[in-house]
């Protein structure tokens, strides 16, 4: 217990969460919200985690990719044949079950990893627009891949069917915190401040004693695997998954969210995922108008807001100090909690000149 | 043994003889300096002892090992650090983070102590940021820490930078024309700081400077290139008077002087 207290107070955070969970699950259970934007949440974690997981690539890193897809569907298949053919999870006692499932996400996220840094090894050679087409490429590869893998294995060209319905609103939100998690230390870290300077600035990087080839390497692995672990989500959700799910056009989904929330910014992909996934389900009563209004806000915000709803700041209670993040005091109640919604700058604007 | 020793390289680009036989032997603690007229090969000098550019012909030792086709990362390990001309920094960064990053190399803590921050991860970070912090302080930016580095004055920038190269513990530091676009009072105040550096922290210290009264007033040995050429080489005093230096920099002849 007083672990547990010392841990919420180094990561306000996690209280905050675990609130929001309450609420949300609270709403549902007395039937103030339905099933349906219960799925609408789910998708959003989902999508959440593929934003943070693109942040760490386009945002840190500054490598470009267009194959974010790919490493999630690496995820959803491997996880998808790995409790439905191999542990045949159905089959299997209900507590048995979730250890199966979380099991099946590691190996989903290992197995993305490894493609990570398969794909990362060749690729890294190249820059900007070359590296986003090798990874596009990438991802209709593994695509293909999917459909000409025997169908009594992966589907094949019918997709994959009878996945067991694991993942709930529990385990989506959990593993949307866990990879929150994640992406923060990673940015407060050795590792993500040579990701950093390698975005910024790489012959200065590598003067600097900086081997940009193995920090591209492991930020390449760390994205892929976080990807997996949205794709097994994903295929445990929907019980269902077919290899043009996973195209470059979700892929650009994913920039989508990213560059409306702010790239670079931990906050900011968290905060484009929900808003751009939650908005077209608030959008519905607009009927055959919805897309159209949809994409003209999304015009808005890169028009009005070229460095996204968030870029350059993150939320107070992520507690991150890189990027120049002045370290949160909570002086009084009112004051912490607009603290943690303002939106703290990440670096003082205007005031060097 | 010799911090750095260059042993006769030479750098083509395609039919350019950008330098030529350039040899240079840097002990401990010594203070050296490169001038010469503009386009001379002074940056291309460093960018072949940080290993940016492979020199042709000839090798480089630092500390006694030949860094022949090394990375510039490794240079950086085997203890080189170096400033740039044309300014560097990590400008979406904050000055802070600038300082940090070139903390990378020295930072003991592995992947695993990163996800789920370790003990070794807190006082890692805790001495880096302390570290960075004295650097900071030392040259007075301490106050401005959380700017973005590309906000800084100019002046304050390539103060920014030195404090970045001196981050990384370097054997030698190498700085690329410290004082150029400064005003006459921040060059007074780069010329003690570089003395404060070299004499307080016992940095050895490698610089290329245009600014005659800099280099006379503090360095102790003085290397003159022009074309790529060593046309001369020791203490302040008998380059000031060597006539080939006056003829290349006056353009007049060597002779007339003798
Ligand atoms: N990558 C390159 N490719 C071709 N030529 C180059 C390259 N780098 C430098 N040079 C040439 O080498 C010569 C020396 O350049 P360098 O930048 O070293 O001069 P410098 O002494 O630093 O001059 P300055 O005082 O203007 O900084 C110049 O003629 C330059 O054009
Ligand atoms: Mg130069």
């Amino acid at each position: 217990m007083e672990k547990m207290k010392a841990l919420c107070k180094r990561n306000i955070a996690f209280p905050i969460f675990a609130l929001f969970f309450l609420v949300v699950t609270l709403l549902h259970q007395l039937g103030i919200v339905n099933s349906y934007f219960m799925q609408v949440m789910m998708l959003a974690c989902i999508y959440i985690i593929m934003a943070e997981s693109l942040n760490i690539l386009n945002g840190m890193t500054g490598l470009s990719s267009l194959g974010q897809a790919g490493f999630m569907s690496v995820g959803a298949y491997s996880s998808a044949i790995f409790t439905t053919y191999i542990l045949h999870v159905s089959s299997l006692p209900e507590p048995l079950q979730v250890v199966a499932f979380v099991a099946a996400t590691l190996v989903g996220a290992v197995m993305a990893a490894i493609c990570g840094v398969l794909i990362g090894i060749p690729a890294l050679r190249l820059r900007g627009d070359y590296l986003a087409i090798v990874t596009l490429g990438f991802c209709e590869v593994i695509r293909a891949i999917w459909r000409v893998v025997p169908a009594d294995i992966a589907g094949g060209a019918f997709g994959l069917t009878g996945i067991p319905k694991l993942a709930n609103f529990f385990w989506a939100f959990l593993f949307m915190i866990l990879s929150l998690y994640f992406c923060r230390n990673y940015m407060d870290s050795s590792f993500g401040r040579a990701c950093l300077a390698i975005r910024d600035n790489e012959i200065a990087a590598d003067t600097m004693g900086i081997d940009c080839f193995r920090y591209k390497t492991i930020a390449f692995a760390s994205s892929a695997f976080i990807a997996g672990v949205a794709g097994s989500l994903y295929a445990h959700l929907l019980s269902y998954i077919h290899p043009d799910v996973f195209s470059y056009a979700k892929s650009s989904d994913f920039l989508v969210y990213l560059y409306a929330g702010g790239v670079g910014s931990i906050s900011g992909a968290m905060l484009g995922a929900l808003a751009l996934t939650v908005l077209p389900e608030l959008l519905r009563f607009l009927n055959d108008w919805r897309l159209v209004i949809y994409g003209a806000l999304l015009l808005c915000i890169i028009l009005f807001r070229p460095t996204g709803l968030f870029g350059g700041r993150e939320f107070a209670f992520l507690q991150l100090k890189t990027g120049g993040i002045r370290v949160f005091h909570v002086s009084t109640f009112t004051n912490w909690v607009k603290g943690l919604f303002r939106g703290e700058k990440r670096v003082k604007e205007g005031a060097g000149k | 043994m010799s911090v750095l020793k260059a042993d006769h390289i030479t750098i083509n680009f395609g039919g350019l003889v950008a330098v030529d036989d350039f040899d240079i032997e840097i002990e401990k603690g010594e203070l050296w300096a490169i001038i010469g007229p503009n386009g001379a090969g002074k940056t291309t000098v460093f960018n072949m002892l940080t290993g940016i550019y492979y020199p042709t012909k000839g090798e480089i030792y630092v500390d006694g090992e030949k860094m022949t086709a090394k990375k510039p990362f490794e240079f950086a390990r085997a203890g080189i650090s170096r400033t740039f001309q044309n300014i560097r920094l990590f400008g979406g960064s904050s000055v802070l983070d600038n300082v940090k990053m070139a903390h990378t190399m020295d930072c003991h803590y592995g992947y695993k102590d990163m996800v789920f921050r370790g003990k070794k991860y807190h006082a890692e970070e805790e001495r880096i940021t302390k570290e960075s912090m004295e650097l900071l302080d030392l040259f007075g930016l301490a106050d401005k820490r959380d700017y973005f580095a590309t906000q800084l004055p100019y002046g304050e920038q390539r103060k920014l930078e030195i404090v970045r190269a001196l981050a990384t513990k370097p054997k030698l530091l190498l700085l690329d024309e410290p004082a150029a676009g400064m005003s006459p009072g921040e060059i007074d105040e780069v010329i003690a700081l570089i003395n404060r550096v070299h004499t307080e922290m016992n940095q050895t210290i490698l610089m290329i400077e245009h600014h005659m009264k800099l280099v006379m007033s503090i360095a102790q040995k003085i290397k003159v290139l022009e074309f790529g050429r060593t046309i001369s080489e020791g203490t302040p005093e008998y380059v000031q008077n060597d006539p080939l230096v006056i003829a290349a920099y006056l353009g007049g002849d060597p002779d007339a002087h003798a």
